[in-house]
């Protein structure tokens, strides 16, 4: 394999990384799917270093080892698709592991009309496409996966982290830009929107949105008390059992000034549509 | 006659008259009603259990006090259980 001789660095709340890289593919790649661009001055906390080999096709085999100060990524395959999750779940974890001065949640989150709106849930709840519908909708993406909540003012920043939309089937598409993604096996199908700017202002927390995906009944959009609500937040919330307490009552401020609302995604196009005539009309 | 009074573990917060109660000793949440919640605001080390009958009897319009006397009982012995109160 050759020298890493491509890099990118990334900015995102709390932390800058670099990726070094023997293939140029990849380090675009990483340019069309991570966090904003370094700024000058930035100095990465954190290096990766990925050496890319082509020849081993069906190989699908990476290992990711820690050394001082410097994570190396060996991947054997030109299909890496555990290459991102890997390199995404490290650079979470190295954000979580340290207070930062925000509050983390496992939540994606959009504005509407300024107000912020959580979308709390696990990957598999639908938390991810109902996110993509409602910026397709008009509302402004700030986080698809991670939320980060300031302290004390618990409003939400983004989280610079792009979206995949496939190219053909998605109305975002024609919004995304070109890329050479990775995460998937299919390299033609899908583009990226651009992450959201760090420097926009943080959103109050208006609407939180607890999604799941149940075919059996239809889109609904049921309003939720405000006790559970937070119960579900903590559920939601990236927190130690040093930082329980401070995270409870950060959460307690943040469901005090909110509507909560439970939908269930049956058809995104009735759901979002009882979404703003629910939860978003004034 | 019991005086029971909140662990020190947990942390509590009102929302909409229902209260959370976070255990962080045991890393669990409780969701309690209005009832619930006032007799847990009632665990200050202070009052016996019919110090809490004998107040709730007097905020809750209406109450039957012998069920009053139960649900407070049920209630303590709920929270003692999951080590909310001591």
């Amino acid at each position: 394999m050759g020298e890493e001789t491509f890099s990118r660095t990334f900015r995102l709340p709390g932390l800058s990384a670099t990726v070094l890289t023997n293939d140029a593919a990849f380090a675009a790649d990483c340019g069309n799917l991570f966090f904003a661009p370094a700024e000058p001055g930035d100095e990465p906390e954190v290096v990766y270093k990925a050496s890319v080999d082509r020849r081993f096709l069906p190989t699908r085999r990476h290992a990711l080892s820690v050394g001082p100060g410097f994570l190396q990524i060996v991947v054997v395959t030109a299909f890496y698709p555990a290459l991102l999750p890997a390199l995404e779940g490290d650079i979470l974890r190295r954000l979580l592991s340290r207070e930062r001065g925000f509050h983390p949640l496992r939540s994606g989150c959009v504005a509407y009309g300024g107000r912020g709106i959580l979308v709390a849930g696990d990957f598999d709840s639908g938390r991810g496409p109902l996110v993509r519908a409602l910026v397709d909708r008009g509302c402004e993406y700030l986080a698809d996966a991670l939320a980060p909540l300031t302290r004390p003012e618990h409003r939400i920043l983004p989280f610079a982290k792009s979206i995949a939309v496939k190219r053909s089937h998605h109305p975002l598409a024609s919004r995304a830009r070109d890329g050479a993604p990775f995460r998937e096996l299919d390299r033609t199908a899908i583009r990226y929107l651009p992450p959201p700017a760090l420097a926009v202002e943080p959103r109050p927390v208006e609407i939180i949105l607890f999604p799941r995906q149940d075919s059996s009944a239809p889109p609904e959009v049921v309003p939720l008390s405000r006790a559970d609500a937070l119960i579900r937040l903590m559920e939601n919330s990236y927190h130690t059992e040093e930082t329980a307490s401070a995270a409870f009552a950060d959460l307690s401020a943040v469901t005090a000034g909110a509507r909560a609302f439970t939908v269930n995604i049956h058809g995104m196009k009735r759901t979002t549509d009882l979404i703003f005539g629910e939860a978003l009309r004034s | 006659m019991r005086k029971p009074r909140l662990s020190d573990t947990v942390t509590t917060q009102e929302l909409d008259g229902e209260v959370v109660v976070l255990d962080q000793a045991s890393s669990r949440l409780f969701h309690l009603n209005g009832m619930a919640g006032l007799i847990l605001f009632h665990c200050d080390g202070e009052h016996t259990e019919t110090d809490i009958v004998e107040s709730l009897r007097q905020t809750v319009e209406g109450a039957d006090p012998k069920l009053l006397a139960r649900d407070v009982a049920e209630t303590l012995d709920f929270l003692e259980r999951e080590k909310v109160v001591l």
